[in-house]
């Protein structure tokens, strides 16, 4: 049986009600997703983009085609993972070595991915929770991302993080899928001394961004012993394990220092 | 087998090299900290990164009992008068820490006069 509004075809006020709400929340999911687009463009992104002209004229050197360059942007999305690669495949490294090199050099990856997804996944039944929805964010960690999440996510409700941090990361990736097939033709064009300073400009984003994030006394004696610590780690476990000896060893040292420190009179 | 030998072979293989030995090796410890932390079920609203910049409410607390009249303000103020860096050292740091781009615009430049220093000549 129809019903009379049915009939005289007038629209349902609940179903219109709904549609509205539908609406509203889908433009300021894009709202969201835009302006973390725009906060990346602003300027994380160049830093971060800048940085991979290396890895599209490494890929070149080492007769990879253009489109392998961008993808290992796209998939691998780690600048030293990347470098490795490509350095370990223009010095004739045996593959498993690579392997072996990229996967340790990207152990970083796991406490980062641990620390961003809580402050993704929100209440259950929201599209953070899905397992896919995880593997996505998790695959858009690195360091830049981490270090960007850690200060523009936590003053944002909870359920405005996800389209922020999506428009963000996408912004990284699609500058730096640029930037690397820039570095790709642009090979041999650059002076030396440009390509070199280039190479440092994320180590140096990464540690001007950590000293203007510093607040406690734990944030700085990671700084602290860091710089400290990685020579002399450098030294004893060799250059395979010294990153890993120095965060492992300095980072607990000032976690528990200021740990203890808050703990005191 | 090298990775030249097998970069030089053409076709699918430089994406089937990136893949198995450069993707999966670093995707996996993504992967693994989607599973770690999954920890304890709980929605986890207040995690250990506290808020900071402007939107910090005790950074805004400090700065409010900051700026009540006859009390310095800026870093190291609430550590009085004999215990604050010089002036010239305290105006560096802040430029420092509130200028991200200053930084990196002064290191880059600082690396790239390096770098053209130790150039060889020629």
């Amino acid at each position: 049986m129809v019903s009379r509004r049915a009939a005289l075809s007038l629209p349902d006020p609940r179903s219109a009600r709904e549609a509205t709400a539908l609406q509203t929340a889908s433009r300021s999911t894009r709202d969201l997703a835009l302006r973390g687009f725009v906060d990346a463009l602003s300027f994380p992104a160049w830093v971060v983009g800048l940085s991979l002209f290396a890895v599209g004229s490494l890929a070149r050197e080492v007769g990879f085609p253009a489109g392998a360059a961008v993808l290992s942007t796209l998939i691998m999305w780690a600048g030293p993972a990347q470098v490795i690669f490509f350095g370990g495949l223009a010095a004739g490294t045996a593959l498993p070595f690579i392997a072996a090199a990229v996967a340790l050099s990207s152990i970083r990856l796991l406490p980062m991915t641990m620390s961003v997804l809580p402050m993704l996944r929100g209440a259950e039944g929201s599209a953070g929770r899905s397992w896919a929805m995880q593997l996505l964010v998790a695959h858009y960690v690195a360091v830049t991302v981490w270090v960007e999440s850690s200060r523009r996510l936590p003053p944002m409700p909870m359920e405005e993080r996800l389209p922020y941090y999506l428009g963000f990361v996408n912004a990284l990736l699609l500058v730096c899928a640029i930037t690397t097939i820039c570095g790709y033709y642009l090979v041999g064009a650059m002076p030396m001394p440009i390509a070199a300073g280039l190479l440092f400009l994320t180590p140096v984003f990464f540690t001007l961004s950590l000293v203007a994030g510093a607040r406690v006394l734990a944030d700085w004696l990671a700084l602290a012993f860091g710089f400290g610590l990685a020579p002399l780690a450098t030294q004893l476990v060799g250059k395979d394990l010294d990153l890993l000896a120095t965060g492992l060893i300095g980072g607990s040292a000032a976690y528990g220092i200021g740990r203890l420190r808050r703990a005191g009179p | 087998m090298t990775g030249e030998i097998v970069a030089v072979q053409g076709g699918l293989w430089p994406y089937l090299l990136l893949i198995v030995v450069g993707f999966l090796p670093s995707e996996i410890w993504r992967v693994l900290g989607v599973f770690l932390a999954q920890g304890p079920r709980r929605a986890r609203r207040d995690h250990r990164f506290r808020p900071r910049g402007r939107h910090d409410p005790a950074r805004r607390r400090r700065r409010q009992a900051a700026d009540q009249p006859g009390r310095a303000s800026g870093p190291g103020a609430d550590r009085g008068p004999l215990r604050r860096p010089p002036g010239r050292l305290r105006g560096a740091f802040f430029l420092l820490r509130r200028s991200v781009v200053g930084g990196i615009l002064a290191a880059e430049a600082f690396f790239v006069a390096l770098a053209w220093w130790l150039a060889p000549a020629g």
